[in-house]
């Protein structure tokens, strides 16, 4: 494996009509992790896996996966990435043995161990047509499909969606013990920051197209702090606040998170008239919520 | 390829044969209500139409299935060449067409070959490959509705309507129906790529789509003008053809009487004689030959312009021309069933020289026997010799394109070039057949643009008048009446021309022609692929005048204009916008409105100066 970035996003811009759907996007994901990218709804992110894939050309900049130019992919190229979808998109009329047939000829390095081990997780009938499958066994059959191709590169566009919690478990289970043992990269998509705690190396945040974080999720989680304040009358003024994500009061104490913010915020507090503050350490999710709520889209009246 | 092909046929399969079992269902129940090998053109075309619908509705829901983005990725995204997929669908869709179509007509062929004494001869082998061509053409049509960019999805219909109105016969239409499969698949092709609703790449593919959707764009704006502006002459009660035909026109003279048209043509006469004539005439003096065929039936054709089978009651045989044999071929009347063996020329039986049209007696002359007419000659049903005997023959080649009229003691025969006099008392002579002509009567114009013959007996003569209305109202032929006096020795004199107005203004009945010349040509240059020359010669079409030609010319570079600045907003190269410049500038709107509709609204330029939110 080279030190080639997997994906390389340069000034890569794509726009539906007047909705910018990426903006200026420099992304580049060394090879070897398991990247997360998470956002909000619409920021971008299955965009930019149509455009990364070459289904979808960008209005302005470029982009690359595995050294390859996105446009022009040849077959071999996309031999060498898997993808797996949110829907799990595969044909309902076909039988699971003659998908899982087509599939093992199309791959040269096709892994049928994988695939047992991975399918072994659920309760799949060769003969069942796909149609048939519950949400959580099509996600089982599509991630053992996508990993016994033995892809240098598997994208993951939110593929836990509408699982089970052993669905999830399993799915997740699989999908790293795969990426050890191939040493694959993943990039994954999700809006479960459980998940994305667990399997992330590495934290992509993404908001309206726009690239707004890269770093490991402890990092990301050290720089965001929640400081709770017993304030005498409102206190200071939102817009005054460095750093605030969101802020709210529960049962008079105030409660703020903030961004990048060290020990000169409790200055800032008590310049304020805090009476006591006290830091407490934040979750990835409660800091990744804080940290997309601040420009996430909100009703005119609210 | 072949996993993908397996995978549809498996999906398939099963609506494939319900279909073909309700197709043989429909064809068996419609064979016992007419013989559908001999049906005519316009059920052949009702049939065609049910093919390409149902290819249609298969391509449009096979790649309806696959064109959700999800779905299109899933399927491409695979260590294979989209075209190796491409393949293995379409091919299936390709079997499940030779299912669904192609087998019940050979099913039908087979059993009406051997179970009935229908004929059934070498040109029906062709049906069932024609009809899984047009089930094809429309499959692809349905597959490119799916696939291509929604604004310019629907231009693979002009090649179904192309197949509507294709003039080649025989084999020739199926090579016309592979062309247009041809290029439709290739359509599907250049679509079947991962960014599918991307302007296309590359000149080949720019061509591809291009064309039918500049011919598309042609005919809709042309339609919708000509339906448009008679839909308004109808609501201000002024259209030509809706009761507002002004006198001396073409309308008129297509609408008249024999005896008004007559009189009309008799008063633009300088003859002393005419207004005598004219005088003279009443409505059953003046009698009415028509106009004469436009097409005969050829060799090897398809489908039959005209009916090919007559019943003779007498001996209860229905007898049908055979291609094959060149003879009519009987079979019982009653039964459907029993062989009745067959007719041809003279005792000896033989061979027609060209297809026999069989036609009902004319009226005042031989009432009893059916006729036939086939290129230069009439024939005679001979009932009790069970033979055609050659009635009426044309000198010089011409074919008959007309059936007898009786005018008097006249027999009169509308010839390829010419209207030509029999003696009646001589028709009646079975030893003076086949009979020659006693006077030929040149038609003076072309006779493709021959509207209508009518023809009346005076003193000195018999009075013809030839009207110049054929070939459709907007057609750009001159138009006209010619009276000619034939007389008792067979000279002819001119007795008057008298010009008929157009009903409708020259941009109107140039629409076609200055909305792009380019694409008018290319119009005509398709229907008339492979086409037989017409017996009736070419018409004597007027070049357009120099109002429609200075709009076409306008238009053109307005187009050109008009492409020059949207090019410049289009993520294209620069030798791509110059070839676009060009193509507007020789065909005009067509290729404007393509230009627009294949290459998405430019993006670049918005996105680049697009604000980026501010981080905070």
């Amino acid at each position: 494996m080279t030190d080639t970035p997997v994906i390389d996003t340069r000034q890569l811009v794509v726009r539906y009509s007047d909705k910018l759907a990426i903006d200026h996007l420099d992304l580049r994901l060394e090879p070897g992790s398991v990247h997360a990218i998470v956002g909000a709804n619409g920021a971008g992110k299955s965009t930019l896996f149509r455009v990364l894939l070459g289904f979808q050309k960008p209005s302005l900049g470029s982009a690359s996966i595995l050294g390859c130019d996105s446009q022009s992919l040849s077959p071999a190229d996309r031999g060498r990435i898997g993808f797996v979808n949110e829907e799990h998109t595969l044909p309902p009329w076909m039988a699971v043995r003659d998908v899982l047939h087509m599939q093992r000829r199309h791959y040269a390095r096709w892994n049928q161990a994988a695939y047992d081990e991975v399918s072994g997780h659920y309760n799949i009938v060769p003969k069942q047509k796909v149609g048939q499958l519950s949400r959580g066994e099509r996600a089982g059959l599509n991630l053992a499909l996508a990993l016994a191709q033995s892809p240098e590169l598997l994208i993951l566009d939110e593929p836990t969606l509408g699982l089970d919690v052993v669905a999830k478990r399993a799915f997740l289970e699989s999908m790293l013990y795969s990426q050890e043992r191939e040493n694959c990269t993943v990039v994954y998509c999700s809006h479960q920051m459980d998940e994305v705690e667990r399997v992330a190396d590495n934290l992509v945040i993404m908001e309206r197209g726009a690239l707004r974080h890269v770093s490991p999720p402890e990092e990301f989680c050290a720089r965001v702090a929640c400081w709770i304040a017993e304030m005498p009358f409102r206190g200071p003024d939102p817009a005054l606040i460095p750093g605030l994500l969101r802020t709210h009061r529960i049962d008079g104490l105030h409660h703020y998170l903030v961004f990048d913010q060290g020990d000169s915020f409790a200055a800032f507090l008590r310049e304020h008239g805090a009476r006591s503050i006290e830091r407490m350490p934040v979750g990835l999710d409660s800091a990744i919520n804080g940290f997309l709520s601040r420009h996430h889209a909100m009703p005119k009246a609210a | 390829m072949h996993d993908f092909f397996r995978a549809e046929l498996a999906r398939f399969r099963l609506p494939a044969l319900l279909v073909a079992l309700v197709h043989l269902l429909v064809l068996g129940f419609l064979s016992r209500l007419t013989d559908l090998a001999q049906a005519s053109l316009i059920i052949y075309r009702l049939i065609a139409i049910a093919y390409a619908a149902l290819g249609v509705l298969l391509g449009a829901y096979q790649m309806g299935t696959y064109r959700r983005p999800s779905t299109w990725l899933a399927l491409l995204h695979r260590p294979l060449p989209p075209w190796r997929i491409a393949g293995g669908l379409f091919g299936a869709g390709g079997v499940v067409l030779l299912v669904a179509v192609s087998l019940p007509v050979l099913g039908m062929l087979g059993w009406q070959s051997t179970m009935t004494a229908r004929l059934v001869e070498s040109r029906h082998a062709w049906f069932p490959l024609a009809a899984w061509l047009i089930a094809a053409c429309g499959y692809f049509v349905g597959a490119y509705g799916m696939l291509a960019n929604r604004r310019h999805a629907a231009s693979g219909l002009v090649f179904l309507l192309l197949l509507l109105t294709a003039r080649a016969d025989g084999a020739a239409n199926i090579v016309v129906q592979l062309l247009a499969l041809g290029w439709l698949a290739a359509m599907v092709a250049v679509s079947f790529r991962p960014d599918r609703l991307d302007g296309p790449r590359g000149p080949v593919s720019t061509v591809l789509l291009a064309l039918p959707l500049q011919m598309a764009t042609y005919v809709v704006a042309w339609m919708a003008l000509s339906l448009g502006m008679q839909m308004a002459w109808m609501a201000a009660g002024t259209s030509p053809t809706n009761g507002g035909a002004a006198d001396g026109g073409v309308v008129k003279a297509q609408q008249a009487t024999p005896r008004s048209l007559m009189s009309a043509g008799l008063q633009a006469s300088t003859l002393p004689q005419a207004k005598a004539w004219r005088d003279g005439l009443t409505e059953d003096g003046v009698i009415a030959m028509g106009m004469p065929y436009a097409d005969n039936p050829v060799r090897g054709q398809l489908s039959n312009i005209v009916p090919l089978q007559w019943a003779d009651t007498h001996t209860d045989t229905l007898w049908t021309f055979s291609h094959d044999h060149m003879r009519m071929v009987g079979r019982g009347l009653a039964d459907d069933h029993g062989a009745r063996g067959e007719l041809g020329v003279g005792l000896s039986q033989a061979p027609f020289p060209t297809i026999a049209v069989p036609h009902d007696p004319p009226a005042g002359i031989a009432s009893k026997y059916t006729i036939f007419i086939a290129g230069d000659t009439v024939y005679r049903h001979v009932a009790d010799e069970n033979a055609a005997e050659p009635w009426l023959r044309l000198p010089n080649g011409e074919t008959v394109q007309g059936a007898p009229s009786v005018e008097g003691s006249r027999v009169l025969l509308q010839g390829s070039r010419a209207l030509y006099v029999f003696d009646r008392a001589d028709a009646l002579v079975r030893a003076a057949w086949p009979q020659a002509p006693m006077a030929r009567i040149p038609v003076p114009g072309s006779v493709a643009d021959l509207g209508r013959v009518d023809v009346t007996t005076v003193d000195d003569g018999l009075l013809v008048s030839f009207a110049f209305t054929g070939g459709g109202l907007f057609y750009p032929v001159s138009r006209h009446q010619d009276l000619v006096l034939v007389d008792a020795h067979g000279g002819v004199t001119n007795v008057a021309t008298r010009t008929l107005a157009y009903d409708f203004p020259a941009w109107y009945r140039y629409a076609d022609w200055w909305l792009s010349p380019a694409m008018d040509w290319l119009d005509r240059v398709a229907k008339h692929l492979f086409e037989p020359t017409p017996p009736l010669g070419m018409s004597e079409v007027l070049p357009p005048p120099a109002g429609s030609v200075a709009l076409a010319i306008l238009l053109c570079v307005l187009a050109a204009v008009l492409a020059g600045w949207r090019v410049q907003r289009l993520d294209i190269g620069s030798r791509t916008r110059a070839a676009w410049i060009i193509a507007c500038a020789a065909i005009g709107l067509p290729a404007l409105a393509s230009l627009w509709l294949l290459y998405p609204a430019a993006e670049r330029e918005k996105a680049a100066v697009a604000l980026r939110p501010s981080i905070a």
